[in-house]
């Protein structure tokens, strides 16, 4: 150790400058960011790497660019998705259809949203069909899922309160993905080989067609929902209390045909006893609600189970499970008589 | 309080504004800036703030005393008080229970029972900076190198500047305190400097350092699961990780003061660059390493003594060295490697000339595998450092040597990913032997510099506030 400071070592020199050629570097740093910013929010509208938000803006396109209108609306979630072949509906009963169902955290009051702006912009439709696993009744809303919605949903019915806490994280999750979608936007720049490939692959009515099952997961799936079936208390949220009193309003008003159906579920899982005390509450609050009107039915109750062998998860079938639950809901539809209005 | 959280950036903003509307008042900013400290640093647990009160109450007294007095005893017995207390309080909180327990297990292993007293003690975050930080005003009193304050408020303000509070760099009296009682005036430059600075410390501590570390935890934690190239590039993520995590933290440190018309000096100037142990420690916490360097490798004899008496001073000094970074084992062998290692090499270095770029005798081959082997040498000290058992260190550095693995791809790929924009830069900064030659490129390509930075560490940034590793020495 030598006291004298080497004069080889890189040392710190400070460059003269002005305050008006700070206040460019600032200025420009900010605002190429901005431009960068702006440039994701474009990108991931299209290529996104996180399919449940590419489906969400798939879905509400698929909406609202109909050229003509659908006999039979189905809305959900994932398992929704992946489950109903408007093509088997078509064939069942003679009634076109565009499957809209998106992913569980947009919750039911997406759904409603959706009927809303059909209604507006086709006038009613003759059926709907609601499909939700049962576990997504329980959740809270998830503002950054619910942010990928377009439009001013919070204005629309049924009212929600947004905290003003919640208003900015709407605006963050919209507008600056930069800071909302740092997974997704950093996945892309470490693989940048599939910054343009779309993964989400969806047939023009709106079906997502998956066909390797996944037994294995649909196993290791199942101890996870016995967990939380073991330690939920709740069964449904607020938010979706009110979107489906919403939905049965819609129905009454308009006079549609609401079918509310169980989602498909692992045949093991079903049979567990503490899944079916917590299913029996789910299946009462949900009758709770629909017994308000003659115009909704609750279908698929109890629900249609399927072997882990023609699975992905305990809630999403593939394509064979598809078509066996499709033909169920179209049988009900048609078991209420209603089938043809 | 973390420099990366959302607590402290609300808290920087408020404490700015204020400073910046009282820039007429320099006393007045000043108590701000001791009220701000003392709030950054009681936001982690406010009883501990009684210690650096109490180091501050010593060391002012003492000062005040050691200049009045002319007596050679009495100014000796001064600053014994002052160096024992500053010891006793680092001592007791830091290194109690490592010298109660392993007394306790050498006398296990001659089969006697010692009941020795473990308490349950806190380690005061930052307790390591702020002693030193003070016993070095009193020495430097004692030593008339500088003149104490007769302001304790400002003192105070001087022991607790909260950019430099908790992990450095450790200020000497003769640098901060002058600043601090003289009015300072924020220029254009200084902005510009600690603009960069800042958001430079931030990249190196949210996006590289958090990230390579979770690549270096993975291997560490789990190092007999590894062997070959996954233990390198555990090792190799160590010393990015540490490197980036504490000169981010000086960075960000110094930056915050050059914003308020501050001048902290430089605590590391590109250690990896280094062609021998002595350099190495002229580039790596240089505030520590000078600090040793004065007050404890000079004292002892430094080179003075003849060769063999230096050895043994360079050894103690980094053996201390070791301790002061953590009370464990690890740490002394640590300091004990690095202090073999400057014996080695002491008087093996024929031609310096040769290593000197301002040298017209500058050889490039030479100099490459000079740094090299200084940087194998430098992995192998973080191995030391970094594990927990002997055992680990053992299979550690015997495990060098083997294939790639399944994992192996995905690990590389990633320690590539956050560490090669830190090469270029830093070889940028290195061949222009200037530390603030980034932000001297021409603006068309400086704004987009800042603009990567700014974008990554919000995208990769780790959200999470995690401690800097250095806070808990």
């Amino acid at each position: 150790m030598s006291a004298a400071e080497p004069k080889r070592l890189t040392r710190e020199i400070i460059a003269p400058t002005n305050r008006r050629h700070l206040v460019a570097i600032v200025i420009g740093a900010l605002l190429l960011s901005a431009m960068l910013n702006f440039a994701a929010v474009w990108y991931l509208s299209i290529w996104s790497p996180n399919i449940g938000y590419l489906l969400i803006a798939a879905k509400w396109d698929m909406l609202r660019t109909m050229s003509s209108p659908a006999d039979v609306l189905i809305v959900g979630d994932s398992s929704g998705n992946q489950g109903v072949d408007p093509d088997v509906i078509q064939s069942e009963l003679g009634l076109s259809s565009v499957n809209l169902c998106t992913i569980g955290d947009a919750l039911v009051l997406e759904g409603a949203w959706m009927i809303d702006d059909y209604i507006a912009r086709y006038g009613p439709p003759k059926k709907v069909v609601v499909v939700h696993a049962y576990d997504i009744w329980a959740r809270d809303g998830n503002i950054s899922v619910l942010a990928q919605i377009p439009g001013s949903w919070w204005r629309q019915k049924p009212d929600i309160e947004l905290t003003p806490k919640q208003r900015v994280k709407v605006f963050l999750n919209r507008y600056v993905p930069i800071y909302t979608q740092p997974r997704s936007l950093g996945y892309v720049l470490q693989n940048p080989w599939a910054a343009f490939r779309r993964e989400l692959t969806l047939g023009p009515d709106g079906f997502m067609k998956e066909d390797t099952a996944e037994p294995r997961r649909v196993v290791q799936d199942a101890q996870v929902h016995l967990q939380f079936v073991r330690g939920n208390g709740s069964v449904m949220s607020e938010w979706n209390r009110a979107a489906l009193k919403r939905m049965v309003d819609l129905a009454d008003r308009y006079q549609f045909d609401l079918y509310i159906a169980n989602s498909p579920v692992y045949d093991s899982l079903y049979a567990d006893s503490a899944f079916q005390a917590y299913f029996a509450r789910v299946q009462a609050a949900i009758t709770e609600i629909v017994a308000a009107s003659d115009r909704v039915h609750y279908i698929l109750n109890p629900p249609m189970t399927f072997p882990a062998a023609e699975m992905q998860s305990v809630d999403h079938v593939i394509y064979d499970g598809a078509l066996k639950y499709t033909a169920r809901i179209a049988a009900e539809i048609k078991y209420t008589g209603i089938g043809t209005n | 309080m973390l420099f990366n959280s959302y607590v402290f950036v609300a808290f920087f903003a408020v404490v700015y504004s204020l400073y910046l509307l009282l820039y007429k008042n320099y006393p007045a900013q000043n108590r701000l800036l001791l009220v701000a400290s003392y709030i950054f640093y009681g936001y982690w647990d406010w009883r501990f703030l009684s210690l650096i009160f109490i180091s501050t109450i010593i060391d002012f007294f003492v000062g005040k005393n050691l200049f009045a007095t002319e007596s050679e005893r009495r100014r000796k017995s001064l600053l014994v008080v002052s160096v024992l207390a500053n010891l006793a309080l680092l001592g007791f909180f830091k290194y109690f229970n490592f010298f109660s327990d392993s007394v306790a297990a050498l006398l296990q292993t001659f089969g006697m029972h010692a009941g020795f007293v473990t308490l349950k003690i806190v380690l005061p975050v930052g307790i390591s900076f702020y002693t030193f930080q003070t016993m070095s005003y009193t020495i430097d009193i004692y030593r008339r190198k500088t003149e104490p304050t007769s302001n304790f408020l400002d003192f105070a303000l001087f022991v607790s500047f909260f950019p430099q509070l908790v992990a450095g760099p450790i200020e000497r009296a003769v640098n901060l305190l002058p600043q601090v009682t003289s009015r300072r005036t924020i220029k254009a430059d200084q902005l510009n400097a600690g603009l960069f600075l800042i958001l430079w410390g931030y990249y190196k501590k949210v996006v590289i350092a958090d990230n390579v570390g979770m690549i270096a935890d993975k291997i560490f934690n789990g190092y007999t699961q590894y062997h070959g190239v996954d233990i390198v590039i555990g090792v190799l993520a160590f010393a990015i990780q540490i490197y980036c995590d504490f000169s981010g933290y000086s960075d960000i440190a110094r930056g915050l003061a050059k914003m308020m018309g501050f001048d902290l000096m430089v605590n590391f100037r590109l250690p990896y660059f280094a062609l021998n142990p002595s350099d190495f420690w002229t580039r790596w916490h240089v505030s520590l390493s000078s600090w040793l360097r004065d007050y404890l490798y000079i004292p002892l004899g430094g080179n003075r003594k003849g060769p063999a008496r230096t050895r043994i001073n360079l050894g103690l000094t980094m053996l201390l060295g070791g301790l002061w970074h953590g009370a464990a084992w690890n740490f002394v062998a640590w300091g004990g490697f690095h202090g073999a290692i400057l014996g080695i090499y002491r008087g093996l270095d024929r031609h310096p000339e040769h290593d000197n770029p301002l040298s017209g005798k500058y050889q490039y081959p030479r100099v490459f595998a000079k740094m090299a082997l200084m940087f194998a040498l430098t992995l192998i000290g973080w191995v030391l450092f970094r594990a927990r058992t002997m055992h680990q260190i053992g299979y550690m550095l015997t495990h060098w040597v083997g294939g790639f693995s399944d994992q192996s791809p995905d690990l590389v790929h990633k320690l590539l990913f956050y560490s090669i924009p830190l090469v270029i830069i830093q070889i940028y900064q290195y061949v222009k032997r200037d530390l603030l030659a980034p932000m001297k490129i021409r603006l068309v390509f400086r704004a987009p510099l800042y603009a990567y930075l700014l974008l990554w560490i919000f995208i990769f940034g780790v959200r999470a506030a995690t401690e800097f590793i250095y806070f808990q020495f």
